[in-house]
C-alpha cells in the first residue's frame, strides 16, 4: 500500500488485530465496509473501474458465496482487477462448522470466466503470490488458511502463477496437492520417496506439468480439502494422455460436517492425514 | 419554447420511437422504459457533463437508455440500428462493452453499489464531477440496496446521487415500497438531501438533479406512473412484459400525436 496510492483494501467487519496497524495508516484506504458482503464486492467493482487496485476480505463462504452474483456480474463480467481474497480454506475453520467450511469454493470461483484461482499453501507463498497478481489486470480469487500455517519448502522463488510447482522428486508416486493440506502431502511423500506437485494456482491449470511429471507413475494421489475439484481437473488432465497409473483421492466427501472438531481432527477424520495417504499408496502398490 | 418544452418535445419523440421499436423486437419492458424516460432525457441533455458518470441500475429500461443515448449523439446510428438483430450487442438489459454504459446491469440491487464504488474512488483521487443512479422502486427491496445506502451515507458521499424511479409497480405486484416509505428509509439511513419530484415535470427533475446546495448524497425519488406519457397505457402491469402490437402501436402514436 505504501507504493501505490491507488491500493485500496475493503473488509465486511473482519481484521480485528490484523489490519489494525494498515488502518491506522492509511485511514481513507483500509475500509470497514460492515457486514455488507454484496455492497463491498459491488462497490470493488465501481473503484475498480475508476482505476482502484482493490482488495476485498472476508470468510470464504460470505463473501464468495453470500455475494457470488456480485462476484461474477460487478467483478468477472466487466473483468476488473479485483483480488478477493477469503479466509478460512477448506476445513480450516474447524469447530465453527459447516457454515464457516468451504469446500466447494475452488468450483464455484474456477468456474467464473476471467478468473485467476489461487490456492496457496503456506504464508510466504502468500506473500510471493499476492506480489505476482499486480501484474494481473483481471479479477484474482485467492484462499488462504487461518493463519498460523508454517512454511512448507524454500521454493518460494520458483513460483509462477499460472505454473504447477515440483516440491519433491520421486520416481513412483506422484501427489498432486492444493491448498493448506500440501503440508499432509509433503509429510506422507517423506515416508514414501513420492514427489509432491503443488496446484498454487488452480485457474489456469497447469495441464502439461501434471500431464509432464505423471509420465512412468504407478500411482497418482491428489490431496485437497475440497470435495473432489482438485482430483477431477487432475483426471482431466491426464485424460487421453496415455497414462497408466492407480488414481487415489484423498479429499472431504460429498457432505456437510456433523461433527464439530478441531481442523486437524476433521481432516484425519476424513481422511486427509499422511498415515492415510501413506497407507492407502502402500496398498494401492502391493 | 421554454426548456421544460424543449425536454418534453424530445421525449415525446423518443416515446414514439421506443413504441415503434418494441413493437418491432417484441422485447419487454416498455412501461418501465416510459416511466424513467423524462429523469433520463433530463440528465443526458440537461445535467451530464465530461466528469459525470451515470449507472442505469434498472437494467431493464435499456432500450430507454439506448434511445436517450443514441439522441444524445453518444451512441452511433450504425450501434442503434443493430436493436433486435441476432448478434447485437444491444440487449433487453445492456451488456457489457457498450460506449456509454459503465456496467452490465439487469439483475436489480447491483447499481448503487457501483455508483459507490465509483464515486468513492473519484472523491479519494479528489476528481470532480457526480456519479449518477437510476433505480427501480422494486430493487429498494433487496438486501444489496439496503447496505449500499447505509455504506454511502456513512462515507457521505456527497458527489453521488440516486434517482428512484417511483413508478408504484414491481414485477407481481403493486410496489411494496411507496414513496413516503423510501424517503423514511433513506432518511433513516443517514441521508439528508431528500427531494420528491413530479416525474411529468421536467423543471422539478431539472431543479432538483442539479440544485448545487448539496448535503452529503442526493436522493431523489422520481413519482412516475409505469409507461407514463401513453395515456392508454399508463399504470398497466402488463407493459411490464408485453410488446406492443402493430394495431397497438398505431393506437399509441396517433395518441401521441394529438398531443403535439
Amino acid at each position: 500500500m505504501e507504493d501505490d496510492k491507488d491500493t485500496i483494501l475493503l473488509t465486511a467487519d473482519l481484521g480485528w488485530a490484523s489490519f489494525d496497524q494498515l488502518r491506522e495508516k492509511y485511514p481513507d484506504r483500509v475500509l470497514n465496509m460492515g457486514l455488507s458482503e454484496q455492497a463491498m464486492v459491488g462497490v470493488s467493482g465501481g473503484m475498480a473501474k475508476m482505476g482502484k487496485n482493490v482488495f476485498v476480505y472476508s470468510i470464504i463462504p460470505f463473501m464468495l458465496y453470500r455475494a457470488f452474483e456480485q462476484v461474477r456480474d460487478d467483478v468477472c463480467y466487466p473483468d476488473l482487477p479485483v483480488r478477493l481474497v477469503g479466509t478460512g480454506a477448506g476445513l480450516s475453520y474447524g469447530d465453527a462448522g459447516s457454515t464457516h467450511h468451504p469446500f466447494e469454493d475452488l468450483r464455484i470461483a474456477a468456474a467464473l470466466p476471467n478468473m485467476t484461482v489461487l490456492s496457496p499453501s503456506d504464508p510466504k507463498e502468500v506473500e510471493v503470490l499476492t506480489e505476482q497478481t499486480r501484474n494481473i489486470k483481471h479479477p484474482v480469487y485467492m484462499r488462504l488458511g487461518r493463519n498460523g500455517e508454517p512454511v512448507l519448502h524454500d521454493k518460494h522463488n520458483q513460483i509462477r502463477i499460472g505454473k504447477a510447482l515440483k516440491l519433491t522428486e520421486g520416481k513412483e508416486v506422484l501427489i498432486v496437492s492444493t491448498g493448506v493440506v500440501t503440508g499432509t502431502a509433503l509429510e506422507a511423500a517423506r515416508v514414501l520417496n513420492a514427489e509432491v506437485l503443488e496446484i498454487h494456482t488452480f485457474k489456469p491449470f497447469d495441464e502439461e506439468a501434471v500431464r509432464k511429471e505423471a509420465k512412468g507413475k504407478s500411482v497418482i494421489a491428489t490431496v485437497e480439502d475440497c470435495t473432489g475439484a482438485l482430483e477431477e481437473r487432475v483426471a482431466k488432465a491426464l485424460a487421453g494422455a496415455g497414462s497408466e497409473y492407480k488414481p487415489l483421492a484423498f479429499k472431504f466427501p460429498d457432505q456437510f460436517t456433523h461433527i464439530s472438531a478441531k481442523s486437524e481432527y476433521l481432516l484425519e477424520h476424513y481422511g486427509i492425514s499422511a498415515n492415510n495417504i501413506v497407507e492407502q499408496v502402500k496398498k494401492a502398490m502391493a | 419554447m421554454t426548456n421544460s418544452q424543449d425536454l418534453s418535445k424530445i421525449a415525446r419523440e423518443l416515446r414514439k420511437e421506443l413504441i415503434v421499436k418494441h413493437m418491432q423486437t417484441k422485447m419487454a419492458h416498455i412501461g418501465s422504459d416510459f416511466s424513467c424516460l423524462n429523469a433520463l432525457v433530463t440528465l443526458y441533455m440537461k445535467v451530464l457533463d465530461k466528469d459525470d458518470r451515470f449507472v442505469l441500475s434498472k437494467g431493464h429500461a435499456a432500450l430507454a437508455l439506448y434511445a436517450v443515448l443514441h439522441r444524445a449523439g453518444i451512441m452511433s446510428d450504425e450501434v442503434y440500428g443493430t436493436l433486435g438483430q441476432e448478434g447485437s450487442m444491444l440487449g433487453e438489459h445492456p451488456l457489457y462493452g457498450i460506449k456509454g454504459i459503465e456496467f452490465a446491469t439487469g439483475s436489480l440491487g447491483h447499481g448503487l453499489s457501483l455508483a459507490a464504488g465509483m464515486a468513492l474512488a473519484k472523491k479519494l483521487n479528489g476528481e470532480k464531477g457526480i456519479v449518477y443512479t437510476l433505480l427501480s422502486d422494486g430493487e429498494c427491496q433487496e438486501g444489496s440496496t439496503l447496505e449500499a445506502m447505509n455504506f454511502i451515507a456513512r462515507q457521505q458521499l456527497e458527489n453521488l446521487t440516486c434517482i428512484i424511479d417511483a413508478n408504484k409497480w414491481q414485477a407481481y405486484d403493486r410496489t411494496l415500497l411507496p414513496a413516503d416509505k423510501l424517503e423514511k428509509e433513506f432518511k433513516g439511513g443517514g441521508w439528508e438531501d431528500i427531494r420528491q419530484v413530479d416525474a411529468r415535470k421536467f423543471d422539478e427533475l431539472q431543479s432538483a438533479l442539479t440544485d448545487p446546495k448539496r448535503r452529503g448524497p442526493r436522493l431523489i425519488i422520481s413519482n412516475s406512473v409505469l409507461a407514463m406519457g401513453v395515456k392508454e397505457m399508463e399504470d398497466q402491469l402488463q407493459w411490464h412484459y408485453k410488446p406492443p402490437t402493430k394495431e397497438q402501436a398505431e393506437q399509441f402514436l396517433a395518441s401521441l400525436d394529438k398531443e403535439e
